[in-house]
């Protein structure tokens, strides 16, 4: 080995000690990022300013091979798998310079399962890589595996939902972050409520991010499936606008948006908390297409307005649909099956495919095409 | 994202745009980086008011960012720089408000000579974090009618702001108001082609 690569190492392994101590010496690092340096000045690369870590970008290359080296020799010879718990550091410092190599949060994972290392502290040191790259899916992927090894009641899912709020925030589109906080919904659904209020927020600041707009009819989706409603609300004035904006006749009381929307049905053979549930999605679909109507006013023509208003008159006419047709509506037919259906015998549906029909030609396609709407008969 | 990072007021002398206030609301960059983005903006908010002119409005699209300037009759300037989701219309409105406000609370003596530390002016903090939401500005979107007929000119990048001759590479390396530190974070965006966004 030449001079040079001695000296390259023992610097290296110096740096790698020093990121390591500021690990160590402070559990409430915050963020990690790379520094863009010019040239090579002759001080520690390794900054740490009010619980923020920095290095600086000319030793991030070095360093990131050397520690790659080191594991990889240690991984080779290493007999069976059995590593020492200096690999920790290198692992660390990798990790945080380019957090997509798998293998090495494989390694990490095998250290756990020896209990190696502490689930807090990898909880903390992937949250910490997510602050270097908010698109890590490897460090998402990691926390997932991590969580099974928590006990139930020391969990604290809204801390998730936080890190998904800041990674979705630096980076746009970002769908890591977006189907982690699905997969924390799924266990947590107790956050519902709050997650509605969130999502609003995050669109207002974020109005050409699809991503969020998706997760927001997820939501929805996912209140319907299990059935939740409000048991407080008795007034559904988002869906009693939507209605009135259709129909001449307009309606008041929430009798009269049931007797709209679901003509056919037989009140005392419908389950009360269906129907509940029926009317809070409706209501909050109802909401989001004045809300999109709102945003299309104040900033101009966005694709992500027009698509999350279909999606959401696509859930109410969809749902409208399967409700009049199975009143036991546990099973959901695809629409293209209630083909069949007579929206002739519901004023409130044809007065709707009236009215969208006459959003332009692109739009009376996708109604025909999503809604089932038939506009053949250019009677209407 | 629809967000508002920067808010100056500068006079527009014979020679160079003097800075009388400036607020900054940075938290979305991350932490290292904030220095140097304050610093550019500042820097980008100078040169486009010294190269706007009197009695005109420019909206000027800087990669993600958007700077919005106006300039009055008098010489007063001011600059916001948020991002072009932010509608144009309410960032103008805003413009005039803050300006209006400025006259009013300051005596036009002071401008000339005025520097951050000896004007009294403090509520460029509370406008940048009060209209961090466009809505905020319904009040003011009734103005939006009676803005006065002033032409907003856009312009798709800095260097169409700059006059014949002039390089934004140069004017960087020379800025004495930029750091070297400043410097390496301009040199490393531009090089992922990705100036100004620092990630």
């Amino acid at each position: 080995m030449e001079i040079a690569d001695i000296e390259n190492d023992v610097l290296c392994e110096k740096i790698i000690n020093d990121i390591n101590a500021v690990l160590t010496r402070d559990p409430d690092v915050t963020s990690f990022e790379i520094i863009p340096t010019l040239s090579y000045q002759n001080k520690s690369p390794v900054i740490h300013v009010e619980h923020n870590l920095g290095l600086e970008s000319w030793c991030a290359k070095h360093v990131y091979d050397f520690s790659h080296k080191t594991i990889l020799a240690s991984k080779l010879s290493g007999s069976k798998y059995i590593y020492n718990d200096s690999l920790v550091k290198y692992l660390n410092c990798a990790l945080l310079i380019n957090p997509d190599v798998t293998t090495f949060w494989h390694i990490r994972r095998q250290l756990v399962e020896k209990n190696k290392l502490k689930i807090q502290k990898e909880f903390q040191f992937a949250a910490l890589v997510l602050t270097k790259k908010p698109k890590a899916s490897e460090a998402f992927a990691y926390r997932r595996w991590l969580y099974p090894f928590q006990s139930a009641e020391s969990i604290d899912w809204s801390i998730e939902i936080g890190i998904c709020d800041r990674c979705a925030d630096k980076s746009l589109s970002n769908y890591h972050a977006w189907s982690h906080r699905q997969w924390v919904l799924e266990r947590a659904s107790h956050l519902l409520r709050s997650e509605i209020l969130h999502t609003e927020k995050f669109i207002k600041k974020h109005i050409s991010d699809y991503s969020c707009y998706h997760y927001r009819q997820f939501v929805l989706q996912t209140i319907f499936d299990i059935c939740y409603y409000d048991k407080e609300q008795n007034e559904y004035n988002s869906l009693r606008d939507f209605i009135n904006f259709y129909l001449v006749d307009g309606v008041s009381s929430v009798g009269e948006i049931i007797q709209t929307l679901l003509p056919n049905i037989d009140l005392n053979a419908t389950n009360e908390d269906k129907l509940k549930c029926f009317l809070y999605c409706c209501n909050f679909a109802a909401y989001d297409i004045k809300f999109c109507d709102d945003l299309k006013n104040l900033f101009g023509f966005r694709e992500s307005f027009e698509n999350h208003r279909r999606a959401s008159l696509r859930f109410i006419v969809e749902n409208c649909m399967r409700f009049n047709s199975s009143v036991e509506c546990y099973q959901q037919p695809p629409v293209s099956k209630l083909s069949k259906f007579d929206y002739s015998s519901n004023a409130f549906l044809m007065a709707l495919k009236k009215s969208e029909g006459m959003l332009g030609e692109q739009h009376r396609k996708w109604c025909s095409l999503f809604l089932n709407f038939d506009y053949s008969d250019n009677s209407d | 994202m629809v967000k508002l990072y920067a808010l100056c007021v500068f006079f527009k002398g014979p020679s160079e745009g003097r800075l009388l206030k400036a607020a900054y609301d940075l938290q979305s960059f991350s932490f290292f980086q904030r220095g140097a983005v304050q610093e550019f903006m500042g820097f980008a908010s100078k040169t486009i008011v010294e190269r706007t002119q009197a009695a005109s409005r420019q909206s000027v699209k800087q990669d993600a960012y958007m700077c919005h300037v106006y300039v009055r009759a008098d010489n007063l300037g001011g600059v916001l720089i948020g991002d072009h989701e932010y509608p144009q219309r309410v960032a103008h409105t805003l413009l005039t408000k803050v300006l209006d406000d400025f006259t009013a609370k300051v005596p036009a003596d002071q401008w000339s000579t005025g520097t951050e530390s000896s004007i009294a002016f403090t509520q460029l903090p509370a406008y940048l974090s009060k209209y961090q939401d466009p809505r905020e500005a319904d009040a003011l979107t009734k103005m939006q009618n009676d803005l006065d007929e002033t032409k907003i000119i856009l312009k798709n990048t800095i260097e169409a702001v700059l006059e014949r001759g002039e390089k934004l590479d140069d004017m960087v390396i020379k800025s004495e108001n930029l750091s070297i530190q400043s410097k390496a974070f301009y040199k490393t965006a531009k090089k992922t082609n990705s100036c100004c966004s620092f990630s």
